[in-house]
């Protein structure tokens, strides 16, 4: 029995990996069998599944700064590639968002759905991709389960969205893939470069990494590499595919969009773009830093203009991720794990944001901001809901959202006075945009008599939106539980980046991007 | 800095903190007495808590020449790298006259809301979010740091904002809600930028303080002395500047004020509460609790005098036009916080935490009068629609006229004292100027004239209201006129430092103002401010009585002479509506401007469309180019063929 548990836990990795998989064939085979059933064993997998997860936070040492639950199969030997699996805090907690998630957005679909086992099976796949995302530690193992996971949302925004289903699905799928033809390239190109220098041909993300690079290659794979990530974050102006791709996406397939897929980007640029190209990132730091807090300035005053409640949610997802790149290229620890921090926010904020939406919207058919009022009267457990998810999406203190805002301008503070001022922006634009949307919605009379006749959420709902809400607070209070265990990537992401102490004048020099030593020797 | 642990103090908060749970939790239920008494109880037994922490911090032995702190030391809050943030609570001489204002002041008003808010039918949502506000009020004033100073400044601010929109079936109380948030948001920008600025100034400097008050405050010297002077004197002269408008934000100073006078769509108590007593202080106590950096920033201390200065007239010239009861009162407030912002600006820290004390009981006792007025007439908010009310209501007219006097700094009052000491620092201050002194003596004239105004034409002369509604004035029930007495009781001798005396009042904070050179004040100078102030205080009194109660002559004359400029001070000067032409539809515009042009247009129609667009002139390109059609083929090939003999023949010739 020990023996059982021990193989168990030093398969753990894979364990995560394979459920989703078999879930999806299991699922997909079972269609036939009507909605409420289908549902109810998908939500029983997806528990499980969870569980699993919650056995790797649980095992995971924050102390060793390695890779833990590492696990590596050969695959193609001949050209050295292998089927290798393993966690550090970064990917750990994006893990433990796609598998949290995924049991409430089985939860959240309607009994009535067409083709409920296949639209259910394909959650399970988009998981099983994004867990390989996640954890992949080989380049080529990345790619594939990067480029995958394209197909399963591809297909859920194509075959149970909204009108212009197919448009969005395909510009979604064009966008993406058309960043990931330059990683692609990257790829093939550090690749080789580190077979020319090294003598022998390695895909291992580890050694990748290790390996140094002339700054003029790190400069031009640093671009590679992160156009790809900024379409998926996405960054201004690579960002027009969000708004149309959450619009006719059904519920779960925003919530998952937002909540984990867009994590994949800046994940990107936490497992990529710095470590493996440490000069060039301090180089473009700059760059990428006023990318991201100008599209905190710019989604916020777009969300603003928004009609349509879903726009403005995937606006303020551009915004949101805006300055967790920001904070990422701010290459400070606090910085970093701000970001990583407000990752798992988002997740969970705007995750329930788009949940709260399809509640409405099943009811009413309708998303225009214009078309409620006054529904507060008829629902007052959905408002305060909406209320607190709102709050917690514009970083009031003591809900998640402030942490990792705070962490994140701190750090960006800490580079640049201008910048950091232009990603607090959002303290303030963000406040506008959601409460202007929750007045319009929740307050005043009620005007229409469509909504006099609206009910409040059924159990269910509620069982939907409680573990999310009940984060929002525990984050907010304690996010000592999280921070503990990223302490040692972001030190591996950040230990090349030193804060620089002046002395005498030098000080005074404020706005300058003060970067260390490594940009000034760059090579 | 002496500190002792006791985690004690930790009570302080937690007891509202439950209280808000409980209530919130019965929100659905039937409204009852029980979530009243629950929450007033709460708040009393803070406050309870923190008289016995005053008794343990004046019974610790401190080591002579220092000021003792109790500190509760609780769980590292926010932790990334060498950045760690504790959940940490200080209680010193400063947090214990702040949270005697609120949790006593706070405690009364709960009584007073529990007969004023019994027939809503949201009452126990109502509770909850009261006891929720005094929780994030205590959190404001005994953080041991800034972010967790933040949070409470930002927990204040949500509950105003579900306070204000409490009654949100009404658009203009959600709309009022709104405003207050958002106008504060503009404030907290700044603050935070402050706070960070000033956490990377410590940090380049080598000081690991983190955020820590204590820390912040000890290591101060040796961080001036670590920079040059004029560096460090533009660093800090721009966080006191951004902190102060985060203060001015909260405090409704001049450019910010706006939201206050709309915040009075809340509940009365609300308004006694929040918007006069406790949360809009909350600005002053920030500047005071942070005095050792204010001390350092001569340019800083001018524009917060200034801006005090100009608030206190142009806010009391508004409240004289206005006529809904609260309105009026609102524009006090404003005017009063301007009053302590002077102080602030003088370099009279101490001065300024006095007249916040003792305006918290005397504006929260006018507040809940004129609650307990609009009570007894139904609903009437129309000051022009009452008059006479004296008899019919005496014990509210009573406490009211206690209230008039000790805001009107008529002698021996608590607000004589205190206004004085502003106005003596004005004068004669470290950093006093002729100006600050003589625009604050106008706002203490105009603050004895609308204070007068108000209370002549509410209680005096005859009842211009509805007849019909004549028969059923009546006095409100114990349950709120006692807590009126009690302010009352305060409103009068709080000037006389009971309380603070037993403190050390006097010297309190004596170790942040060490920057400032103590204040070298004359006797005679003291006594021609305190005549000068005297003589202010009653002309505006005669001044309100030939107005409003001797003869209608003189007040009908000078609204025909000045009938232009009283439309303008009625509409409050049209702000509200500047703001809106040059900030609120410009961002709405914008936004949509860039929207349709940038997303929509330029990025999505030029760029994605026209790459899919070239594409498609590609495709159709190629696929001309296999039509099958022979003639085209030839047609090519002759092409080709004249282009390749054209090359060949221009390379031949050269």
């Amino acid at each position: 029995m020990t023996q059982l548990i021990a193989s168990m836990s030093d398969n753990l990795i894979l364990i995560l990996l394979t459920m989703p998989l078999f879930s999806f064939f299991f699922l997909a085979s079972l269609n036939s069998l009507g909605g409420a059933r289908v549902k109810k064993i998908a939500l029983a997998l997806s528990l499980v599944i969870f569980t699993a997860s919650l056995c790797l936070y649980g095992g995971f040492n924050p102390q060793s700064p390695s890779m833990q639950f590492y696990k590596s199969v050969p695959w193609i030997s001949s050209l050295n590639i292998n089927f290798s699996l393993g966690v550090d805090g970064l990917s750990l907690f994006m893990v433990l968002l796609a598998t949290l998630l995924t049991p409430i957005v089985i939860t959240s679909v309607s009994d009535k759905t067409e083709n409920p086992g296949y639209y259910m099976s394909l959650y399970f796949l988009l998981q099983f991709t994004m867990i390989g995302t996640f954890c992949a530690l080989d380049i080529i193992l990345f790619y594939l389960f990067w480029e995958l996971m394209l197909v399963p949302m591809y297909l859920i925004i194509g075959a149970w969205g909204g009108k212009n289903r197919i448009g969005a699905a395909l510009r979604f799928f064009l966008f993406t893939a058309f960043g990931s033809v330059f990683m692609l390239w990257g790829i093939l190109w550090v690749t080789s470069y580190f077979q020319s220098a090294n003598g022998l041909a390695s895909f291992d993300i580890l050694q990748l990494t290790s390996s140094a690079y002339n700054f003029k290659s790190q400069c031009i794979l640093f671009w590679m590499f992160s156009l790809a990530f900024m379409v998926k974050v996405p960054l201004f102006p690579l960002h027009t595919w969000l708004p149309h791709a959450h619009v006719e996406a059904p519920t779960g397939g925003s919530v998952m969009l937002a909540a984990v897929l867009l994590k994949m980007g800046t994940y990107g640029f936490l497992r990529f773009s710095i470590p493996m190209f440490p000069k060039a990132a301090a180089y473009f730091a700059p760059a990428m830093m006023f990318l991201g807090a100008f599209g905190v300035l710019y989604g916020s005053l777009m969300s603003y203009a928004q009609t349509d409640l879903k726009k403005l949610i995937a606006y303020s997802s551009v915004a949101h991720l805006g300055a967790i790149v920001a904070g990422i290229f701010s290459l400070s620890a606090s910085g970093v794990s701000g970001s990583i921090i407000q990752m798992i926010n988002h997740g969970i904020s705007t995750g329930a944001l788009f949940l709260l939406i399809g509640m409405i919207y099943e009811r009413r058919h309708t998303r225009q901001l214009d078309d409620f009022g006054g529904i507060a009267a008829n629902m007052p457990v959905y408002s305060t809901l909406f209320a607190i998810t709102s709050f917690s999406s514009i970083g009031l203190p003591g809900l998640n959202g402030f942490i990792g805002e705070f962490m994140i301008l701190a750090g960006v503070f800490s580079r640049s006075w201008a910048l950091g001022a232009l990603t607090a922006s959002g303290v303030i634009i963000g406040a506008v945009y959601m409460l202007s949307a929750y007045e319009k919605i929740f307050l005043g009379s009620v005007t229409k008599k469509e909504n006099a006749a609206l009910t409040d959420l059924s159990h269910t709902e509620k069982l939907c939106m409680a573990p999310l809400v009940a984060l929002m607070f525990i984050i907010g209070i304690y996010p000592g539980f999280i921070s503990c265990k990223i302490e040692n990537a972001v030190k591996k992401i950040t230990a090349p980046y030193t804060f620089v102490k002046q002395a005498g004048s030098a000080d005074l020099n404020f706005n300058e991007y003060s970067v260390n030593a490594i940009c000034q020797k760059k090579n | 800095m002496h500190q002792i642990n006791m985690n004690f103090i930790n009570l302080i908060p937690l007891f509202p903190l439950l209280g808000a749970i409980f209530c919130f939790a019965l929100r659905d239920k039937k409204p009852s007495i029980l979530c009243g008494i629950t929450a007033s109880l709460m708040v009393f037994l803070s406050f309870v808590s923190s008289t016995a922490s005053v008794f343990a911090l004046s019974g610790a032995a401190s080591p002579a020449g220092t000021e003792t702190v109790i500190v509760s030391n609780n769980f590292t809050w926010i932790s990334a790298g060498d950045l760690k943030i504790g959940c940490d609570l200080m209680f010193d001489r400063l947090s214990a006259v702040m949270l005697f204002v609120v949790t006593f002041v706070g405690f009364l008003i709960h009584i007073y809301s529990i007969g004023y808010m019994i027939h809503d039918k949201d009452s126990n949502r109502f509770f909850s979010y009261l006891n929720l506000f005094v929780f994030f009020m205590i959190i404001l004033v005994t953080a041991k740091n800034l972010v967790l100073m933040f949070v409470g400044w930002e927990g204040v601010g949500l509950c105003s904002y579900l306070l204000i929109s409490f009654w949100w079936s009404d658009p203009a109380n959600a709309a009022a809600g709104r405003k207050a948030f958002i106008t504060n948001r503009i404030g907290d920008f700044a603050f935070l930028s402050a706070i960070f600025i000033l956490y990377w100034l410590y940090k380049s400097c080598g000081f690991e303080t983190g955020f820590d008050f204590i820390k912040l405050a000890e290591n101060f010297k040796a961080l001036s002395a670590a920079l040059p002077s004029s560096g460090f004197v533009v660093i800090v002269d721009l966080v006191c500047v951004l902190l102060f408008i985060g203060a001015s934000g909260k405090s409704a100073q001049i450019p910010l004020y706006v939201w206050l006078p709309d915040a009075m769509a809340g509940p009365t108590p609300v308004s006694a509460l929040i918007h006069a007593a406790t949360m809009v202080t909350a600005g002053v106590y920030m500047c005071v609790r942070l005095g050792f950096l204010f001390a350092a920033s001569a340019l800083a201390l001018k524009i917060i005098a200034f801006t005090g200065v100009l608030t206190a007239v142009f806010a009391a010239v508004i409240a004289m036009a206005q006529t809904d009861i609260k309105k009026v009162l609102a524009y006090s407030t404003v005017s009063q916080l301007g009053f302590m912002f002077i102080a602030v600006g003088c370099g009279a820290f101490t001065s300024a935490i006095f007249h916040l004390a003792t305006h918290a009981f005397f504006k929260s006792l006018l507040f809940l009068g004129a609650g307990s007025v609009i009570h007894s007439l139904a609903g009437e908010q129309d000051i022009m629609k009452m008059g006479g009310l004296r008899k019919l209501i005496p014990g509210t007219f009573t406490t009211f006229f206690i209230g008039v006097y000790a805001i009107s700094g008529l002698p021996l009052m608590s607000g004589f004292f205190s206004k004085d000491e502003i106005l003596l620092y004005s004068f004669a201050g470290p950093h006093s100027s002729a100006i600050f002194y003589a625009l604050a003596t106008l706002a203490s004239f105009l603050t004895s004239l609308y204070m007068h105004r108000l209370l002549f034409l509410v209680f005096y002369g005859s009842f211009r209201g509805d007849a019909k509604k004549y028969g059923h004035i009546h006095e409100s029930p114990a349950i709120m006129t006692v807590p009126l007495y009690i302010l009352a009781f305060f409103s009068i001798f709080s000037g006389f430092i009971v309380f603070f005396k037993s403190l050390n009042f006097k010297t309190l904070l004596a170790s942040y103002q060490s920057a400032i050179a103590a204040a070298n004040i004359s006797h005679s100078s003291e006594y021609s401010v305190m005549g000068i102030a005297l003589t202010a205080a009653f002309a505006g009194l005669i001044a309100a009585y030939k107005f409003y109660i001797s003869s209608n002559d003189y007040l009908s004359k000078i609204n025909n002479a000045f009938a232009a400029f009283i439309k303008i001070q009625e509409n409050k000067f049209y702000i509200d509506e500047l703001y809106d032409l040059i900030i609120i539809s410009p961002l709405k515009s914008v936004s949509i401007f860039l929207h349709k042009i940038i997303d929509v247009k330029f990025i999505d129609d030029y760029i994605v469309g026209g790459t899919v667009r070239g594409f498609k002139y590609i495709n159709s390109a190629l696929s001309d180019a296999q039509s099958g059609r022979v003639q085209g083929y030839l047609s090519a090939m002759a092409a080709g063929l004249a282009v390749m003999t054209v090359y060949v023949l221009y390379n031949s010739i050269r």
